[in-house]
């Protein structure tokens, strides 16, 4: 496959613009006056906007963006959002799990009664449901799909205090969390040694106390291994446009390391123990960087990657800090990490353009800076592969404005979470919880996903899962790397899951409250986080305008006119009951597929 | 877009066998032509069904997954003089009561051994000839003895690690950590297509949980709950303008156009998502058992488990491979109070499912097997016992020859016997590889490169011309 061209879609040798853009059937909007439009097409492109770069928009946040794009113009008022986000300080997750656990009036975070998962999820839905660190909370929530660790390891899920630290085990998945929210808007090398030394990694990658070779033992290459293939270069080559580069004599993939390099990294990685214990000790601490004892380090030379030499002798962190420094350096790092962001944010398919320009923000964020988050963020979410795909059409005739996506190649679906959160969020949620938080808990039932939930260090899904079906087949345009669409988020929408999310839905909507328990030092208790429909609520005497008002605010303007005209029938046909008539449609829009596939 | 009322699935009658089964409206041996192709509706077949049961007519495993690991030599305890004397010394004060155990012997060999107080369904199916044991048995990536455990042997990661351990029986691949398919989910990879007529039922079926074991290339296990069966869309054709506007709102998005790849992508899951789960209930619910079940978790997942099996013509599926997961065998505190709970859920469960097996007429065609991450130290800790390794399984059904032992137990269970690397944890003498190559070759998979694409490391313990590594599946 890789290597063997294709042919392209017409439409790309007749238009000579950058985006190979296929409008789709469109949405349409009526905009009698010049200033309807103007404003209108702020609120699109803010509402598309905040489902990018948030956990979904209310309203108000649409509104308050909309002012911006009015006053400013598209991209100058979203780079002012983004700067503003840059400017706030974090949220951090774990502060929050014990000052819920305080709340609930346990008297230790390991008293009797204390469940060890419920404030980890807890303090995670809070958190990316309140607080105004949207951006930061996204781009953790992408880093936590790229460098995964899960409650799946050995201590994660216990609940004892660490000797050297006094902090509760369970929360040390939550601590890595907050490392990766600290690191979100700094620099990948430094997360990459953070996420290196970290304990929580060091388990689930079992690279915590893992010895130089005896006679009979070799280092365990796990993380020697993984912190190559899904952290830093990948298993290919690659061009900096994120094309896989191709033996031209074999047509073969060009592997980026060897069992060899595995070995050397393996390697690398020996000697590091918990803090505060000996090496080999399993006396946890998951609160302090791992730290090195030397002679259980592989002080021979290793030969890395392009050449590098670490010379013998060297001690421990010496050498994990040039490993890391060599592959940082790597020309692969850049497009790789690249693409996967992109895929969070954005699509499951970015451009060459779009990868190549991603790649040359991480190598250079303009002042030589390389590695820089900020910059790759500002030029994933301001791309015209993410603003310009997203088409608004002003039909003179009719008055109205048109709204298309761009096709198959510049979608995604969105993840089941995305989805779960950006519904709660459209709806102001309120809680009569006893202490006041929006404690979703555990919600992978229904979702397939949730936070410290992945099966694997391969997350959810794979970046390069291909669902059966007509995708396998279809023909790429050239801008398309190595001419293969990929759709991860399909390995989890399998046909289980897709009930149960639609039944999900069903049940918050029928009742506008999703229905929870919790549990404090007195006992369970039952508790609702309460969403407010009354704005399409009051809508309901017109149908079609209350699915053009849902329309903005749970798909973007794209449910196509066809599907919108059909439904604003049966909603007519069915019952003139408002509360009826605008939940039925809320549910509607919730599980179609032009608003769950993001265009 | 789709048809979801088309009556498209035609079975090959293979002439009714059994009393039992023209009662029943189900069984094993083949399908009854009018009453269960009825309940056809709402499956979008669409492929023929000509062949939906093979020569080899109707197979079905089913495996319990016994989490946090089954101290199961408290559940099988040597009984000879010498060999229970031995089990005390290991033991110490978790050792059970000679005179509590129920006696059970091993027809092969005639040694004598003791099935925990709590598990007389299963000392009855025992000396029935239906039930039997194999025993001690691990992941390995090659043989270990004493020897070589301590210079040279490939061990598996992470040994006495639930997370590793758990994942070792499921992947049959114990030197890695980033295996993501399961052993029976390639095993589905190669199969389903020549078994499997459902276009939207894996023949991998999970009570509750996705899992990696049924997890394969393409194959997803169809996960259903022990109580309701499949998730339908709730509301979905019901009454009251809130679900006629969820129904009719989904017809209509479902089968709009999508030129874009993803929206049709997601509108034909949906579709299949409706109606698999119809079908899977319709197929089930009218699979009426007069066995009762305990209201127990594994009691329910079994019950679930024999409704699909009793529907497996409907549901045009000639292998089925069912996953029931329960938790609570990580005994380290209180073991001999909880334990003996467990294992009692564990026998009036397995009593129940085989009566419902006997009542469908395929107690030979389905094999019932337990696994666990791994036994646990026979060394005491206080008042439980600690991660180990090698351990004991229980397998029922598909035709074995029962009231006898497989694997080889431990000649002797006394603190520093050859197997023990410490604290009484046992290098397994039978490999979880040879172990599934027994069920995978029963199922229809042959002795050849397909078995080694499942089971990779098998060829470091079973040789190409083996028919039944344990000589328990005959």
């Amino acid at each position: 496959m890789l290597g063997r061209a294709r042919p392209w879609a017409a439409c790309c040798l007749m238009l000579l613009i950058s985006v190979c853009a296929v409008p789709s059937q469109a949405g349409s909007f009526p905009v009698p006056t010049r200033q309807e439009q103007s404003r209108l097409q702020a609120e699109l492109q803010a509402a598309r906007f905040l489902t990018h770069a948030t956990f979904g928009p209310s309203s108000a946040d649409i509104q308050s963006l909309a002012n911006q794009i009015e006053k400013l113009g598209q991209v100058p008022a979203l780079e002012a959002w983004i700067d503003e986000q840059f400017g706030l300080p974090g949220s951090y997750h774990e502060p929050l799990a014990k000052q819920m656990i305080s709340d609930a009036g346990y008297t230790s975070p390991v008293a009797d009664g204390v469940s060890t998962s419920r404030y980890r999820d807890d303090a995670w839905w809070h958190t990316v449901l309140t607080a105004p660190d949207q951006l930061r909370q996204r781009m953790a929530w992408a880093l936590s799909q790229i460098f995964v660790i899960s409650q799946h390891g050995d201590g994660f899920n216990s609940r004892a205090l660490e000797d050297a630290t006094g902090e509760p085990m369970y929360l040390g998945i939550v601590h890595y969390y907050d490392m990766l929210l600290g690191n979100a808007f700094g620099n990948y090398r430094s997360l990459l040694g953070d996420v290196s030394l970290h304990p929580v990694m060091g388990v689930f990658l079992s690279h915590v106390n893992n010895a130089k070779a005896t006679a009979t033992t070799e280092p365990d290459e796990n993380y020697g291994r993984e912190v190559q293939q899904l952290f830093s270069i990948g298993l290919y080559e690659l061009k900096e446009t994120g094309e896989i580069k191709v033996n031209k004599k074999t047509g073969e993939p060009i592997p980026t390391y060897d069992n060899e390099d595995i070995r050397s990294f393996a390697r690398v990685f020996t000697g590091l123990h918990y803090a505060g214990a000996n090496f080999g000790q399993n006396r946890r601490n998951f609160h302090a960087p791992m730290v090195m004892a030397e002679d259980k380090h592989d002080t021979e030379a290793k030969t890395l990657h392009n050449g590098t030499v670490l010379p013998a002798g060297q001690s421990g962190m010496d050498d994990i800090n040039a490993a890391l420094d060599n592959l940082f350096a790597h020309a692969n790092t850049g497009p790789f990490i690249a693409r996967l962001l992109i895929q969070r944010f954005i699509k499951s398919n970015p451009s060459k353009n779009y990868i190549r320009d991603v790649a040359r923000s991480f190598a250079d964020n303009g002042a030589g800076v390389r590695g820089d988050f900020r910059s790759v963020l500002k030029t994933i979410l301001l791309h015209t592969e993410a603003l310009d795909t997203y088409n608004l059409r002003l039909m003179k005739k009719t008055k109205t404005l048109e709204v298309s996506g761009s096709g198959t190649e510049h979608s995604r679906l969105q993840e089941p979470v995305l989805r779960y959160a950006a519904f709660l969020r459209a709806f102001n949620p309120t809680t009569d919880h006893r202490q006041g938080y929006l404690a979703i808990g555990d919600m992978s039932r229904w979702l397939n996903q949730q936070v410290y939930r992945a099966h694997h260090v391969f997350n959810f899904y794979l970046p390069n899962h291909v669902p059966a079906g007509e995708l396998q087949t279809y023909r790429t345009s050239r801008q398309v790397p190595n001419y293969q669409l990929y759709a991860p988020e399909f390995e989890i929408m399998t046909s289980v899951a897709a009930n149960r999310i639609a039944n999900r839905f069903r049940s918050d909507v029928q009742d506008a409250d999703v229905d929870l328990s919790s549990r404090d030092a007195t006992g369970s208790y039952g508790f609702d986080v309460f969403l407010d429909f009354s704005e399409a609520e009051a809508l309901a005497g017109d149908p079609p305008a209350l699915l053009r008002h849902l329309n903005l605010m749970l798909c973007r303007g794209l449910l196509e006119d066809p599907a919108l005209e059909k439904l604003a029938v049966i909603l007519a046909q069915e019952t003139a009951d408002p509360t009826t008539r605008s939940r039925g449609a809320i549910l509607a829009l919730l599980t179609a597929p032009d608003c769950a596939v993001h265009e | 877009m789709k048809n979801r009322n088309r009556h498209t699935a035609k079975l090959a009658p293979q002439g009714v066998t059994r009393r039992d089964f023209l009662r029943m409206g189900g069984g094993c041996m083949a399908m009854s032509q009018t009453a269960l192709l009825s309940t056809l509706v709402n499956m979008s077949m669409t492929r023929s069904a000509l062949a939906a049961v093979p020569a080899e007519g109707y197979k079905a495993m089913v495996c319990l997954f016994l989490h946090g690991g089954n101290d199961s030599f408290n559940m099988l305890i040597p009984n000879d003089d010498a060999a229970y004397n031995d089990y005390v010394a290991a033991r110490g004060n978790l050792a059970h009561a000679r005179a509590d155990l129920l006696g059970i012997t091993d027809a092969a060999d005639g040694r004598q051994y003791g099935l925990h107080a709590s598990m007389p369904e299963l000392a009855a199916l025992y000396n029935d000839g239906k039930l039997s044991f194999v025993n001690n048995v691990g992941s390995l990536i090659e043989p270990v003895n004493a020897a070589n455990y301590r210079n040279g042997a490939q061990l598996p990661l992470g040994l006495f690690s639930h997370s590793d351990q758990q994942r070792h029986w499921q992947t049959s691949v114990p030197q890695s950590r980033t295996q993501i398919t399961g052993w029976a989910g390639r095993m589905a990879d190669y199969l389903n297509d020549s078994v499997n007529q459902n276009p939207v039922i894996s023949m991998n079926l999970a009570i509750d949980h996705l899992n990696i074991l049924q997890t394969g290339d393409s194959i997803v296990p169809y996960v259903v709950d022990d109580r309701n069966g499949a998730e339908v869309l709730t509301g979905y054709g019901g009454n009251g303008a809130f679900n006629r506007i969820l129904t009719q709102s989904t017809d209509s998005l479902l089968s709009e156009t999508y030129s874009n790849l993803l929206k049709s992508g997601l509108a034909q899951t949906q579709r299949r998502s409706i109606d698999a789960a119809v079908g899977y209930n319709t197929a089930t619910n009218a699979v009426n058992l007069t066995t009762v079940f305990p209201d127990t978790s594994i009691g329910r997942a079994l019950h679930q488990v024999a409704k699909a099996i009793g529907a497996h013509g409907p549901l045009q599926q000639s292998r089925q491979m069912f996953l029931v997961e329960r938790g609570g065998f990580d005994n380290h505190d209180g073991l001999l109070t909880v334990h003996p709970m467990l294992l009692s859920e564990i026998s009036q469960a397995l009593k129940a499912f085989h009566d419902a097996l006997v009542e469908l007429g395929c107690l030979d065609d389905v094999v019932t097997f337990t696994i666990s991450d791994f036994a646990r130290t026979l060394n005491s800790n206080g008042n439980g016992s600690d991660h180990a390794w090698g351990g004991n399984q229980i397998v029922m059904g598909g035709g074995l020859q029962g009231g006898r032992m497989y694997g080889h137990f431990p000649d002797s269970l006394a603190p520093g016997n050859p197997l023990d690397i410490g604290r009484g944890r046992l290098i397994p003498t039978t490999s979880v590889d040879e172990f599934n190559a027994e069920l995978a070759m029963w199922f229809g998979v042959p002795n050849d490169g397909t078995l080694v694409d499942i089971l990779p490391n098998i060829r470091n313990f079973v040789a190409s011309d083996v028919t039944a590594p344990l000589g328990m599946l005959l």
